[in-house]
Formats: structure tokens, sequence, C-alpha cells
């Protein structure tokens, strides 16, 4: 499969207005890293395997109004940014040059069995792949049954869990930049003009952060897990967008991002949206 | 807790809500002074941010008013508050906070009386729930 992986890429690299392959690599048996490919000469660097974690569709927005058609390899999951990342007009879908990995299941970090993230996997509906390397039909991993860390608590004690959550955090941002979803020119946590964070990054200041945060992702989070992965502090910050995403499903009847051609939950309405404001305790 | 007052930020719509806070107002009804009204051109121009930032700068409570659904001055901004509003109480019981400390509220330009009724209860809500938690280990 790797070296049909490398066949596309070498093929796609050789069009004149080719401009880059993004792609995974693994250098002496290091961790798999996303990997830049120029010249048709550097294909055989390219990997695909159980390892193959980063969600590559994160780097396209930077590369959008640079010129070239940028190749790039997407698993179902990321598909599915790639999809909203297009539908958002963030990506022209002209100006990229989608390779399918056929993904049956990503490795947990120990162990050989199946990474958190994949269960629970949906691949997006009629996609327009550009090439395949096998067919692109969803894994078999049914959802987990719920996570229970925090339905189990009382709301005091949940509050006490994030106040540690949040206490480790760094603040470096990481989980905003690795982010496919996070691609507004201007960041709220950079705006000057309102300044709503400063670099002091107080407790107060992390858990409004880690709240706008989740808020953003709301209906837009694929549940890769990134952020949580690439965490210097180990902050659990999946527990809190697994649960807004499926309170957002349960809500407003929404299948997910990028599963279908449907727009996020907050960019539209319905009429007959539940409304506990009227009147009624709340 | 003796002599806590709590603070409460409301944000009302201009087109409904504040002049349904005037009405109350003409119509000298009674309500607790622990409100400080914003007035805002749509109740859709309350961001999510807006209401987290003011909970973390020690305000107690957020109460946002606008027109009831189908009035809107802009035909469906207060849609759009209802789907957001709706999804910053779940965030806000992910966190273990109560979500009494952020309500929305549909309040005509003619519903005076509705006006000083939510007041009243919502400032005796989240005077029985105490000071707002968050911050208060950051020494702010």
């Amino acid at each position: 499969m790797e070296n049909k992986l490398r066949e596309i890429a070498r093929e796609f690299l050789q069009q004149p207005d080719a401009q880059c392959f993004i792609g995974y690599e693994q250098v002496n048996e290091g961790p798999v890293r996303p990997a830049f490919i120029h010249t048709p000469g550097e294909v055989n660097r390219l990997v695909w395997n159980r390892e193959c974690y980063t969600n590559l569709a994160a780097y396209l927005p930077k590369f959008a109004k640079t010129g070239g058609i940028v190749g790039i390899a997407v698993k179902g999951c990321d598909a599915r940014a790639l999809r909203e990342l297009i539908r958002a007009r963030q990506v022209e879908r002209s100006k990229v040059f989608i390779v399918g990995l056929p993904c049956t299941g990503l490795k947990a970090p120990e162990g050989e069995s199946i990474a958190e993230r994949c269960f629970g996997c949906i691949f997006p509906k009629d996609f327009q792949y550009d090439a395949v390397l096998g067919p692109m039909t969803t894994p078999d991993f049914p959802p987990r049954t719920e996570d229970e860390t925090l339905s189990g608590l009382s709301p005091e004690e949940r509050f006490s869990f994030w106040e540690k959550e949040i206490e480790k955090c760094i603040g470096c941002d990481l989980c905003r930049k690795i982010c496919y979803a996070c691609f507004c020119p201007e960041c709220i946590f950079e705006s000057r003009q309102p300044r709503w964070v400063t670099s002091r990054r107080s407790l107060t200041e992390k858990f409004f952060y880690h709240s706008v945060r989740a808020l953003h992702l709301a209906g837009r989070c694929i549940g890769c897990g990134e952020c949580e992965r690439g965490c210097p502090a180990g902050v659990r910050l999946m527990l809190i967008n697994r649960q807004l995403q499926k309170d957002l499903q349960d809500l407003f009847d929404y299948k997910g991002i990028g599963v279908s051609e449907e727009p996020p939950p907050l960019l539209t309405f319905s009429k007959d949206d539940p409304d506990p404001f009227f009147g009624g305790d709340q | 807790m003796e002599g806590y007052e709590p603070k409460v930020l409301v944000f009302a719509c201009n087109w409904c809500s504040y002049a349904g806070a005037d009405m109350a107002g003409v119509s000298r009804l009674q309500m607790p002074p622990n409100c400080r009204i914003i007035r805002v051109m749509c109740s859709a121009r309350v961001r999510p941010e807006m209401v987290i930032s003011a909970l973390s700068k020690g305000i107690d409570g957020v109460l946002v008013l606008g027109c009831h659904p189908g009035d809107c001055h802009y035909s469906e901004g207060n849609f759009y508050t209802r789907r957001r509003a709706l999804v910053l109480q779940k965030l806000l019981d992910c966190f273990g906070i109560a979500r009494e400390r952020f309500q929305v509220q549909w309040v005509s330009a003619a519903e005076g009386a509705k006006f000083a009724e939510t007041i009243r209860k919502v400032v005796t809500q989240i005077a029985k729930l105490g000071p707002n938690p968050i911050g208060k280990s950051d020494g702010k």
C-alpha cells in the first residue's frame, strides 16, 4: 500500500502546477511525523502505517493562497476535517489533490490495541477523493460506552476536577495550533483590541481559554484527539470536546461535522429547537 | 455568607427587553438593585465569550434578555442566541458550574411585569448559590 501511495505522489508531483505533497514519514524507527515532499525523487520517504496520527488537513489553510496545487494524504477522519475546511472556504477544492488512506484503526500508544479516538469512527459519505489506496469504508468500531469520568461526579467535584486539570496547563497554545478547526486569521486569544486574555495566564484566564476553545470547537471537532495527544501537560481536553459534541448531537439532531455537507450546528438554527427559556424553570 | 449581595449582569436587547425594563421602571415595579444592565442591539450580539469573561471576572450570574422567538427585530437573531445558549449551558454543566449562573429569558417591550419578575427570580436563585467559584483560588 505504501508503494501505491508513493506511486500516486510521484505521478502527482510530476505535474507542472504541483506545489508539494503532504504525507507522513518515519525516520529510523522514530515517531511518525508529517512530511512535505516537493520533488518526485523524495517520494520514498512517504510511509503509511497505524501510527500516522497527525491530522494533516490542519496545514492546508496556510497553503490556501500560495498558488500551486497541494497534494495531501487523508484518513477517513481527516477527510471530514478537510470537507469542513472546503465548505468554510478555507481551502479551494480545485487547489488540493486528495489521496484517501483506507484506515483500519490507529494503534493505541501502548500495545497493539485500537486507539481510543477510533471508536465511533465515521468516514464521510460521498466525499470526492482524487485517488484512493483502497475502498474508503468506515471500519467497524462502534462507539464506546460513555466515559464516566465526568458524569460520575457531582457539580462541585467536577469543578475541582477541572480546576486541577486546568492548573496544569502551561499556556503553550498547542491545542489551538494543532487543531484543523482553528483557522481564524485573527484568533480571539491573540486579539489586542479588545484584549480577552493577557500573557499572564492566571487560573481564571486559563479557564476562559479552555472554555472558549471548547465552545469554538462545538460542532466542529472531529474527535481526532490531536490536542490531547500533543498536550505537554496532559490536560484531558478530549473529555470536554467529546461531551460537547455529544450534547450537540442530542440537542440538534446532528450527525457530526463533515459526515455530510451539513454546516456546523451553530451556524444555523431551526424554529423547532428546544426552548427551555420560555417562562418555566431552566 | 453574611451580608452577601450577588452581582448580576443583564444583557438586554434594545428593541424588546430594554424597553421592557423601561416599562418596569415607569410602572414603578420593585426590583432588587443587584443588576447591571447593558443594552445590546440584539441578544445575538452577546458572544458566549462575553458571558464567560464576565463570570471569570467575578460576576455571579449573567442574564440575557431578548425578544420572543419569531419577534426579533432582525428576524432571526434570537434563534441563534437560543442555540448558543443551549450549548453554553451544556459547557457550564461540563465544568460543574451551576447553569442558573447563565440564564436566558424572552421579554417583550410590553412585559414590564415579566422583566421585574425575572430579575427578582434570578437574583434570588443566584443569592442562594453564593459567590461564583471561578478564580477563587486565583487571588482574584
